[in-house]
């Protein structure tokens, strides 16, 4: 079982878009609304915290290696209405259509096939590789590993 | 993205069969990148819903073809196919073909994946080298590797699903003085529906749409059977099930409990039937027992006593499968060998 561990830690990867946002105030300032965009949308739909979890890891890696021009502002939040969908797609069972996905006011509202060429486009810009190691992997070994099994661990895992 | 990357050149020459999705022939392509060969399969980039949906929609009627397209997108990239894509990005196992690129078609219909392709499928490799397909030893390195890819698929928690020998591959390398066989388990759609499910477990076939590791496990035991006697094990679709029943019983509460519940309605239909000697009744006096063992444990009708690609690999079928057993192999394989340089002429 120390395999698994191992194998979660030889995949942990640091989050390389803090540098990018100390040095650019205005990616990071859209970042943090599409942050709290997610956020909101994720209360609304009640999604686990696993989507949210996702939902910020795409959008960051595809922050990071995406070149983002200034004078498309609406672009930061496309990407976290196609983050959100994709996180949602591939961890709740219950998938809202992607014009129901924007609920929560904001700015800009895209229409669906807007919204599915920018899912197209992060997904090949991370490489299909949409099952990162997350906090919650560590969170949910090491419950394994201690043996606890009764409702309130699941439950604490359920609401962190 | 937008530029179309000339990185895959088609190989006229090398058809693999006709697309179930296009009904056009298939071609394998060459990664110019790395110089090995892909196949190609295609996934659609709306959800099969689609019709359901736009019936109930109450959207302004444009006009009907437009309509229609804004249809198709009302979910974006369907879930399954970036969970699956993103399962097959990851996987990385020697028995188990690679995806090597993804791109969308221009129209953002469908998806294009390149899976690695090598060597021949396995109905044409038992078909050109009818020697050493025959030759016991093979045939049980073969299931090995077979198992091997099956086990890592379930493994990652997936299941298959589609485990035929069209999508079971070949390679032999005959350059070293050993000959060996490498096998890919891919994941092409070629034949049209009907003709895939001569592989489907018993429980689909009764009407289950669940994929499961332990319905890829019936698949893996038809194949072994086709393995050993170069020839399917149902030939036709539409008496599969009742061919099944002759040979392995009709199911019922004893050994499958619960199948009158689940497939009571559909079960009436056939006669109460024993089971019969597998051996006896599939001509394989020529198999060693523990073949014939592993084989039944495979086709077993009970998805919850089959056993799992994990276990048949510790089977004592393959205990023989030692250092000093693949040195004679070596022997025997090198003497077959030197006399040809194709591959599909053996003395």
């Amino acid at each position: 079982d120390d395999d698994e561990l191992i194998t979660l830690l030889a995949k942990e990867k640091q989050n390389e878009l803090y540098n990018t946002l100390q040095a650019n105030p205005s990616l990071a300032e859209a970042r943090r609304e599409a942050l709290e965009w997610i956020l909101k949308v994720i209360a609304h739909y009640s999604f686990s915290a696993l989507t949210a979890v996702l939902a910020v890891d795409y959008l960051d890696r595809f922050l990071l290696s995406f070149h983002f021009q200034k004078e498309k502002p609406w672009m930061t939040q496309l990407a976290a209405v196609a983050c959100l969908s994709l996180a949602a797609k591939v961890e709740e069972t219950q998938v809202p259509l992607l014009l129901d996905l924007q609920v929560e006011e904001s700015k800009y509202m895209f229409e669906a096939k807007t919204i599915k060429r920018m899912e197209l486009l992060v997904l090949s810009t991370l490489q299909w590789k949409m099952n990162p190691v997350t906090p919650i992997s560590f969170l949910d070994y090491i419950i394994r590993r201690l043996g606890l099994k009764d409702n309130l661990c699941w439950e604490f895992l359920r609401r962190c | 993205m937008d530029e179309k990357p000339q990185r895959f050149e088609k190989l006229d020459r090398e058809g693999i069969g006709t697309s179930s999705m296009s009904r056009q022939p298939m071609y394998k392509h060459l990664d110019t990148e790395t110089g090995k060969r892909t196949a190609i399969r295609r996934l659609l980039l709306k959800p099969e819903l689609q019709d359901s949906f736009s019936q109930s929609s109450g959207l302004p009627s444009l006009n009907a073809a437009q309509e229609e397209e804004e249809e198709e997108d009302y979910y974006g990239v369907p879930c399954m196919t970036i969970r699956e894509v993103s399962l097959l990005k990851i996987m990385n196992h020697k028995n188990v073909a690679r995806l090597v690129h993804v791109e969308p078609d221009n129209e953002e219909r469908f998806l294009r994946l390149y899976l690695e392709y090598a060597g021949v499928d396995l109905t044409t490799f038992l078909k050109e080298n009818p020697i050493w397909a025959s030759d016991p030893k093979v045939t049980k390195d073969l299931v090995k590797q077979l198992l091997h890819g099956v086990a890592y698929y379930h493994s990652v928690d997936a299941a298959h699903g589609n485990l035929r020998p069209h999508n079971v591959l070949i390679d032999i390398d005959s350059s070293k003085e050993n000959v060996q066989y490498n096998l890919l388990i891919t994941n092409l759609q070629l034949l049209p529906d009907t003709l895939q499910s001569n592989y489907k477990a018993p429980e689909l076939l009764l009407g289950s749409k669940e994929l499961s590791p332990a319905a890829d496990m019936f698949s893996v035991g038809c194949i072994f059977f086709e393995m050993l006697k170069k020839k399917p094990l149902f030939e036709t679709r539409h008496d599969q099930i009742d061919k099944l029943f002759r040979l392995m019983g009709t199911p019922n509460e004893d050994d499958w409990p619960g199948v009158t519940q689940l497939y009571g309605k559909k079960l009436s239909e056939y006669r109460q039937l024993k089971p019969k000697n597998l051996s006896k009744s599939l001509f394989l006096s020529d198999v060693e027992p523990a073949g014939v063992h592993l084989l039944s444990k495979m086709l077993c009708l009970n998805p919850n006593k089959r056993i799992t690609a994990a276990d048949a690999l510790k089977h004592r079928y393959f205990a023989d499968i030692d250092p000093e057993q693949q040195f004679k192999t070596t022997i025997t394989a090198t003497a077959s060998s030197s006399a040809s340089t194709s591959a599909s002429v053996i003395p």
